[in-house]
C-alpha cells in the first residue's frame, strides 16, 4: 500500500515533475526537447547522487568489515589478559608459556582461517614479487638467495599482504665474479 | 564514446594517474592495488624490466640497474647506463619516464577497458621549455600523446575548481616526500599565470622520519647503550615506527612507539616502548618547516605580493599532512586553505580535468549544481527534517509521507527551511504553506506526501498532497540554491558548533514525541477497550498516564521523561495482554490490542520511510 506507492514514486521520479506542464506559446518540438533535456539531467543527477551514496556505503562498508576482524582478533586479547592476570597470582613460568603457546596457536588459527600463509623466504632465491631487500651482503650463498630474514612476509589469496623484509647475499666476495 | 585523456601526475618519488568519469575525477589503482605508483625502474639480471614497487622492493639488491627520482634529469643529456649480461645499454631521462609512464598507461587501460592514447601530463612549474619537451616525449616514447603539459601546482588549482572562481591569486604549497615547491598563481578568465615559483628539491617527509629515526635511536642508546645504527634490522623497524608514528601524530596529540624485542644483549632481550607527543615532534621538525616557510617568504617577494593579497591556498604532497604545516601557512597567509581532496592525489586529479576539458567531456556534460545545504520541513515540537541532504546534485525530487499531530487536524502547516541545524528555527526560513481540508480523522491517520522538486535552476517546487482526497497545495522557491558561499560557510560553522546541543534538544523532543503519542495510545486502549479493563488496572495507567503528562508538563528532562515513559509503557502492554487474552478465549477480534501494545515500536521507529513526524496544527 503505502510503502509500494512511495517506491513507485522514487523510481519514477519524473511522473510528479511539474516541469512537464506545458508552457504557453511553446511547439511541441521545443516541448519534447525540454522534456528531454530535463530527464537527461535528472538522469545525470541522480548518477551522481548514486555515485556520492556508494561512496558514503562503502565506507561504512569498509568500517562493519573492519569490526569483523576486530572480533576475530578480540578472543586472543582477552586470553592474553588472562594470562597476565594468572601470571600475577601464580608466578610459575612454565605454565604462563604453556598459556602463550596456547594463545599464539590460536592466533596462528585466526590466521589459517583468513587464508593468511607466510612467504617463504629463507635460502629462496630473491623475489620482489615476495620479498623486500633490506640489504646486500656478500656471503657464501649463491648470488640472489636471501640468507637472513628481518620480517616475515604473508600472501593472502595468493596475493602479497606484506613482502618478507630481506638480506640477499652478493655471492662470495671475490673481485672478478659473474662475466 | 569519445576516447578518455588521462591526467598523470609524473612524480620525482611517485606517480599517479586519474581520469574523469561521471564529471569528476577518479584515481586509477595500479595492478598492485595502490593508488600511487612509486617512479622507479630496474632493469633485473634477467633482463626483466620491472616498474614501480617491485622495482622499489628489489633496489638493493640491484643498485646499478635501478633508476629512482629519474625526474631530476629531464631535459638534460644525462645518460642511465645499464649493463646485462656484459652489454651496456644507454637510457635518457626520456626513456627511462617512459617507462614509467608506459605502466601507468597499461593500469589505466586494465581500469577502463579500453586503449588509452591520450594524456595529460604535469611538470614543476620551474621545468623550462626542455623539461617539458622531454616530458612531452617520454609520453611519445609510451605511446601517449600528450595533449597537454601543464604546471602541478595549476593541476591542483583545478582539481579545486578555483579557475572557476573571479579573478584571484593562490598559493600552492606542495610538500611531499622528497621535494619542496612553492608557486604563486593568478587566475583570471579560466587563465592561470605563474606569478613566481621556488622550492627546496631535497627537503621531504623522508627528512622527518630521518628526524624521529635519529631520536629514537639516540634515546635507545642513552637507556640501554645499544647502538642500534648498526643494526639493519632494527633500523627498518624504527624506519617503520617512525613513518607511522608521524602519520598518527596528523590526528593524535600523542603517539607511543612500541618495537619489542627490538634487540638484545648479553642481559637478555631489548624492548623499545617510547612516547611522542605532537609537541614533540613539531619541536624536531620545526627547523625544516621554517625552511619551507622562507621558500614561501622569499617567492612571495619574488612574485611582488603580499601575503594579505593571497586568496587561497591550495595544500599539496602528504606532508601537508602535519596539522603544524597547516598552522604556520594560516598563521602567515589570512586566505582559505584548500585541503580536503587527498593530497598525494590532488595534482593527478587536476590533470584529469584538464583531460576531461580536452576531450570536450566537460562541455558534454552541463556541469550540475549542488544544494550546498539541507532542505528540509518543520515538524512536530519544531524538528527540521530533512528531505534533501546537503551536497545533493540536482536536478532531484524526494518525497516522504507525514501524517497530522492532532485529532481531526483540519490542516497542516508545511514550512520549509534550509541549513545544517536541528531546529527548524535556528534554520533559514525559505517559506511556508498550508494544505487545508483534511478529512476529520484520528492523528496519525491522514497520510500526506510532501515532495521537494529542484530543478536544474535550483529552483524549489514544494508540494504537499493529501492521500486520501487528493489535495494537494504547493509552493515554489525561487532561490533555494543562490546563497553566497560566505552565508553558506557561515550557516555550516554554526551548525558545526551548535551540533551537539542541537542533537539534545533535538533528542528530547523526539522522546516529548514519542511520551505524547504513548499518552494519545494508552488512553486510545483505555476507552476501546471499555470494560475488558479491571478498575484496578484501569487506574494504574491513568496514574501513570497523569504522572508522564506532569512529567511533560514540567519540562522534565531525557532520563525522567524515559522512566515515566517505561513505566506507562509497561502498564499499558499488561492491559493489551490481558485484553487480548480475553477476546482469544472469547475468540473475538484483538486489533484494538495490538494497537495499543505495538504504540511504542511505532513511535520509536523514526527513521524508516514512513517517518512518525508530525504537523503542529497551526491553523
Amino acid at each position: 500500500m503505502s510503502a509500494k506507492e512511495k517506491k513507485k514514486i522514487k523510481k519514477n521520479p519524473e511522473e510528479s515533475t511539474s516541469t512537464d506542464i506545458p508552457v504557453e506559446g511553446t511547439s511541441g518540438t521545443e516541448m519534447e526537447l525540454r522534456t528531454t533535456v530535463d530527464r537527461l539531467q535528472r538522469l545525470q543527477a541522480e548518477f551522481e547522487n548514486y555515485k556520492k551514496r556508494a561512496q558514503r556505503e562503502s565506507a561504512v562498508f569498509a568500517d562493519r568489515i573492519e569490526d569483523r576482524v576486530i572480533l576475530d582478533f578480540l578472543p586472543l586479547y582477552d586470553n592474553l589478559q588472562r594470562a597476565f592476570h594468572a601470571m600475577s597470582s601464580n608466578h610459575d613460568m612454565d605454565t604462563f608459556v604453556a598459556g602463550i603457546e596456547q594463545i599464539f596457536a590460536q592466533f596462528q588459527q585466526v590466521l589459517e582461517a583468513k587464508d593468511v600463509r607466510p612467504i617463504d623466504a629463507i635460502d629462496q632465491i630473491f623475489n620482489p614479487e615476495w620479498h623486500e631487500a633490506m640489504l646486500s651482503v656478500p656471503s657464501d650463498a649463491a648470488k640472489n638467495t636471501v640468507i637472513e630474514e628481518f620480517m616475515p612476509g604473508y600472501l593472502r589469496n595468493e596475493r602479497v599482504l606484506r613482502p618478507s623484509k630481506v638480506s640477499v647475499s652478493q655471492g662470495p666476495q671475490s673481485k672478478e665474479d659473474s662475466e | 564514446m569519445k576516447e578518455k585523456i588521462i591526467g598523470i601526475d609524473l612524480g620525482t618519488t611517485n606517480s599517479c594517474a586519474a581520469v574523469l568519469e561521471g564529471g569528476s575525477p577518479e584515481i586509477i589503482t595500479n595492478a598492485e592495488g595502490e593508488r600511487i605508483t612509486p617512479s622507479v625502474v630496474a632493469f633485473s639480471e634477467s633482463g626483466e624490466r620491472l616498474v614501480g614497487r617491485l622495482a622499489k622492493r628489489q633496489a638493493i639488491t640491484n643498485p646499478q640497474n635501478t633508476i629512482a627520482s629519474i625526474k631530476r634529469e629531464m631535459g638534460t643529456d644525462h645518460r642511465v647506463k645499464i649493463t646485462l649480461d656484459g652489454k651496456t645499454s644507454d637510457y635518457s631521462p626520456e626513456q627511462i619516464s617512459a617507462m614509467v609512464l608506459q605502466k601507468l598507461k597499461a593500469d589505466a587501460e586494465a581500469h577502463l577497458g579500453g586503449k588509452v592514447t591520450k594524456a595529460v601530463i604535469t611538470v614543476p612549474a620551474y621545468f623550462n621549455d626542455s623539461q617539458r619537451q622531454a616530458t612531452k616525449d617520454a609520453g611519445a616514447i609510451a605511446g601517449l600523446e600528450v595533449t597537454r603539459i601543464i604546471n602541478e601546482p595549476t593541476a591542483a588549482a583545478l582539481a579545486y575548481g578555483l579557475d572557476k572562481d573571479h579573478e584571484q591569486t593562490i598559493l600552492v604549497y606542495d610538500l611531499g616526500g622528497g621535494t619542496f615547491d612553492v608557486s604563486i598563481l593568478e587566475i583570471g578568465d579560466g587563465v592561470f599565470d605563474v606569478l613566481a615559483t621556488d622550492g627546496d628539491t631535497r627537503l621531504g617527509g623522508d627528512d622527518f622520519d630521518q628526524r624521529v629515526i635519529d631520536w629514537l635511536a639516540e634515546e635507545f642508546r642513552k637507556d640501554t647503550g645499544i647502538d642500534l645504527s648498526q643494526d639493519a634490522s632494527a633500523m627498518q623497524r624504527l624506519k617503520d615506527a617512525a613513518e607511522s608514528a608521524k602519520k598518527e601524530l596528523s590526528s593524535r596529540m600523542e603517539t607511543t612507539i612500541n618495537l619489542p624485542y627490538i634487540t638484545a644483549d648479553a642481559s637478555g632481550p631489548k624492548h623499545m616502548e617510547m612516547k611522542l607527543s605532537r609537541a614533540k615532534f613539531e619541536a624536531m621538525i620545526d627547523d625544516l618547516l621554517q625552511r619551507t616557510i622562507n621558500v614561501v617568504d622569499a617567492t612571495l617577494r619574488e612574485s611582488g605580493k603580499d601575503s594579505t593579497t593571497i586568496d587561497q591556498v591550495v595544500l599539496v604532497g602528504g606532508s601537508t599532512r602535519i596539522p603544524k604545516v597547516q598552522e604556520l601557512i594560516s598563521s602567515r597567509i589570512p586566505g582559505k586553505i584548500n585541503r580536503e581532496i587527498n593530497p598525494d592525489e590532488v595534482v593527478a586529479a587536476g590533470a584529469a580535468i584538464q583531460g576531461g576539458v580536452l576531450a570536450g567531456e566537460v562541455d558534454e556534460i552541463v556541469l550540475l549544481d549542488v544544494t550546498p545545504l539541507t532542505l528540509s520541513i518543520e515538524t512536530l515540537g519544531g524538528i527540521a527534517t530533512p528531505l534533501i541532504e546537503r551536497n545533493t546534485t540536482i536536478p532531484t525530487e524526494k518525497s516522504k509521507t507525514f501524517t497530522t499531530a492532532e485529532d481531526n487536524q483540519p490542516a497542516v502547516q508545511v514550512h520549509v527551511v534550509q541549513g545544517e541545524r536541528k531546529m527548524a528555527s535556528d534554520n533559514k526560513s525559505l517559506g511556508t504553506f498550508q494544505l487545508a481540508g483534511i478529512p476529520p480523522a484520528p492523528r496519525g491517520i491522514p497520510q500526506i506526501d510532501v515532495t521537494f522538486n529542484i530543478d536544474a535552476d535550483g529552483i524549489l517546487h514544494v508540494t504537499a498532497k493529501d492521500k486520501a482526497t487528493s489535495k494537494s497545495a504547493s509552493i515554489t522557491i525561487q532561490d533555494s540554491s543562490r546563497l553566497d558561499d560566505s552565508e553558506i560557510e557561515r550557516m555550516r560553522k554554526e551548525a558545526e558548533a551548535h551540533a551537539d546541543e542541537d542533537k539534545e534538544k533535538a533528542e528530547l523532543i523526539e522522546v516529548r514525541n514519542q511520551a505524547d503519542q504513548l499518552i494519545y495510545a494508552a488512553e486510545k486502549a483505555l476507552s476501546d477497550l471499555g470494560e475488558k479493563v479491571d478498575s484496578a488496572k484501569r487506574s494504574d495507567v491513568e496514574d501513570h498516564v497523569r504522572q508522564l503528562r506532569d512529567k511533560l508538563s514540567q519540562d522534565a528532562g531525557l532520563d525522567e521523561l524515559k522512566a515515566a515513559m517505561e513505566n506507562l509503557s509497561k502498564v499499558s502492554q499488561e492491559i493489551a495482554q490481558q485484553a487480548y487474552q480475553e477476546t482469544q478465549q472469547a475468540s473475538g477480534q484483538g486489533e484494538d490490542a495490538t494497537t495499543a501494545s505495538s504504540t511504542d515500536d511505532a513511535a520509536s521507529e523514526d527513521d524508516g520511510e514512513y517517518i512518525d513526524a508530525e504537523y503542529d496544527e497551526q491553523a
